[in-house]
């Protein structure tokens, strides 16, 4: 009688696990193409032969396995994160880099080229009117070229504002959404393996706008943490971000923007990565540089407040006449982070009330013109010893080279991507025996190649070397 | 019907390829040459790292040793080269500064799905063998492997 219950226990578990094998296959075909499924598959194990302990044999089936590998999300969530914030900057430094023009043909660099040429042709000829008439027109155009140039990066900084609402948004979406899938997982916990898929897809759109750290609850759910400290979801709950615009100093620098938690705590220097974190470093690197902050005017307002200033002590210093009439002022300045935005040309200097003349002695009627001409070769210690001109190429190339850089790494992170994506589908939906199988090949194959990876290297040192 | 017999070329009646100039030394690429084709290996290293199989890895080592082949071509060619003045220093460093940064990219690629592997393999067997007692995840065995010594 033992044997007989012993077979029918045996064929009971064994059509329980083809019921359950059946199942998984129909998973698997029914999801095949829905975005974020891995192949599932069943564990199955062999049950002891040993009678006289109860055992009878056959096989039962484990816990369904979830091919998909936590580590292999995670390595495609990092790439994630890494190729969003290389996409901002890329795309938002290249934005900026057209503000600025260092062929001297238009924009700034040509207003700073025209004003001193202006200065040049009228210290040859300092009473002509026309020579006169000419220094106001390059003074108009250059107030003109600040300005505009101040307006287009200012226009960045609020596209770049915008654009961190938008993601911040999306977080918060996203972040709803896992803490609902959550929700459901507490409530029906054998429906948490079929709500994985939507999860990692939400992971992995997360992953694109910041980075985190997932942590599994002892429930099931999934526990998201921004830079693996500040909850954006704890089991069915979300914790909300917010974007505030601070004006962070009395020297009228643009706002700020700041990240706060849901508690309202600023964690903006938490946020590294993805394309949230793309965005903070342009608007608190490159653009707060620029434009700048709490703490600094920005370098382009400093070149505008030099020049306008050196201009304008120049000819205040000389003289309009022989009777001794003083010069006026031909800026209107601020020596602040607005000064290139609000820059203007003094209404109460005309053509016919340009100093030239320097007062000495000995007196020279040409003086303060050949000065003002001088200045655009003349070097500052505050510019790194630079003339003006040479700042403003500096500062363009630096914008140039950061958008560059971020450029050239978005094309080595989208490789990395691509790898990442294709490791997780390698890793994912094999079995157990033939994953063991792959690994050790792979061991082997990756040991023979690392030491031509290391000859290429010392090879190519070698050919550097010989052309240099 | 008569038949014309018409004269044909001795030959030596042997078949099959020419061996002529077999013996003959490999033709030496130009410098430029010599980087060229590495870069197109290490185009073909990098296309096969993008989707890292084991088969695509054992290819990347293939498509290497070609990148190092031409790498130790490049100084023979560049003497000669140099001896009938036809080197351009400037073209070939510019050259070999791009070589350098594709090589980089591939480096990674390589080194990131190495240690991606290398770390699978670890939560893996640790995952199916348990670990050792000094409590390193446990050497993966692999039941489909056949060693073949002798």
């Amino acid at each position: 009688m033992s044997s007989l219950l012993a077979a029918l226990q045996n064929s009971a578990n064994a059509l329980d696990t083809f019921e359950k094998q059946i199942g998984v296959t129909q998973d698997n075909v029914i999801n095949a193409s829905t975005p974020g499924y891995v192949k599932q598959q069943l564990d199955v194990s062999a049950v002891g032969f040993q009678p006289s302990a109860g055992l009878y044999g056959g096989v039962q089936s484990g816990q369904i396995e979830n091919a998909r590998s936590e580590f292999a999300e995670t390595a495609v969530q990092n790439e994630q994160m890494q190729d969003g914030f290389l996409s901002e900057r890329a795309n938002t430094l290249q934005n900026i880099q057209s503000a600025f023009d260092i062929t001297g043909d238009s924009g700034l660099s040509k207003g700073i080229n025209d004003l001193f040429s202006a200065f040049s042709s009228w210290s040859e000829a300092p009473t002509d009117i026309t020579q006169q008439q000419g220094v106001i027109n390059a003074a108009q155009a250059f107030v003109t070229n600040a300005n505009q140039t101040a307006a287009e990066l200012n226009l960045n900084a609020a596209s770049v504002k915008q654009e961190i609402g938008v993601q911040i948004s999306a977080i918060n979406q996203l972040a709803l959404q896992i803490a609902r899938i959550n929700q459901s997982d507490q409530s029906n916990p054998a429906a948490a393996a079929s709500n994985n898929s939507t999860l990692y897809s939400d992971l992995e759109q997360l992953s694109q706008s910041v980075n985190f750290t997932t942590v599994k609850a002892s429930d099931g759910t999934t526990t998201v943490l921004l830079d693996g400290q500040i909850p954006l979801v704890i089991g069915s709950k979300s914790y909300p971000l917010s974007l505030s615009m601070v004006a962070a100093g009395t020297n009228n620098s643009p706002a700020a923007p700041q990240i706060l938690d849901a508690g309202g705590n600023n964690i903006t220097s938490q946020v590294t990565n993805g394309k949230l974190g793309g965005l903070l470093s342009v608007a608190n690197g490159e653009l707060a540089t620029l434009l700048g902050d709490g703490t600094q005017n920005g370098s382009l307002n400093n070149l505008i407040t030099n020049i306008a200033t050196a201009v304008n002590n120049l000819l205040q210093k000389g003289q309009i006449d022989q009777a001794g009439t003083p010069g006026v002022a031909l800026f209107q300045v601020t020596n602040d982070a607005s000064a290139a935005a609000t820059l203007q040309l003094n209404p109460a200097c005309v053509a016919s009330q340009l100093a030239a003349i320097d007062p000495g002695p000995p007196m020279v009627s040409n003086g303060i013109a050949n000065q003002l001409s001088a200045l655009a070769n003349n070097t500052t210690t505050m510019f790194g010893n630079q003339s003006f001109v040479q700042y403003y190429g500096s500062m363009a190339s630096a914008v140039g080279g950061a958008a560059g850089n971020a450029a050239t790494a978005k094309t080595n992170s989208d490789q990395l991507l691509a790898q990442a994506r294709s490791l997780r589908t390698q890793i994912s939906g094999v079995s157990l025996d033939d994953e063991a199988a792959s690994l050790v090949g792979l061991q082997q194959a990756y040991e023979a190649t690392s030491k031509v990876f290391t000859t290429v290297n010392q090879l190519m040192e070698d050919l550097l070397n010989a052309v240099r | 019907m008569s038949q014309t017999k018409t004269s044909q070329p001795r030959s030596s009646g042997r078949r099959g390829p020419s061996l002529a100039g077999w013996n003959k030394a490999p033709v030496l690429p130009r410098p430029e040459e010599c980087i060229a084709l590495a870069g197109a290996a290490l185009a073909r290293a990098r296309q096969l790292l993008l989707n890292p199989t084991a088969e695509a890895v054992l290819q990347c080592e293939f498509a290497m040793n070609e990148v190092a082949d031409r790498l130790r071509q490049f100084p023979r060619s560049l003497a000669r080269a140099e001896e009938a003045g036809r080197a351009n220093r400037a073209d070939l460093q510019r050259a070999a500064a791009a070589l350098k940064e594709d090589l980089s990219q591939v480096t990674i690629l390589y080194h990131k799905s190495s240690q991606f592997y290398a770390s699978w393999t670890r939560l893996f067997s640790a995952k199916r063998c348990g670990y050792t007692r000094r409590g390193a995840p446990a050497r993966l065995v692999c039941s489909h492997q056949f060693v073949v010594r002798g």
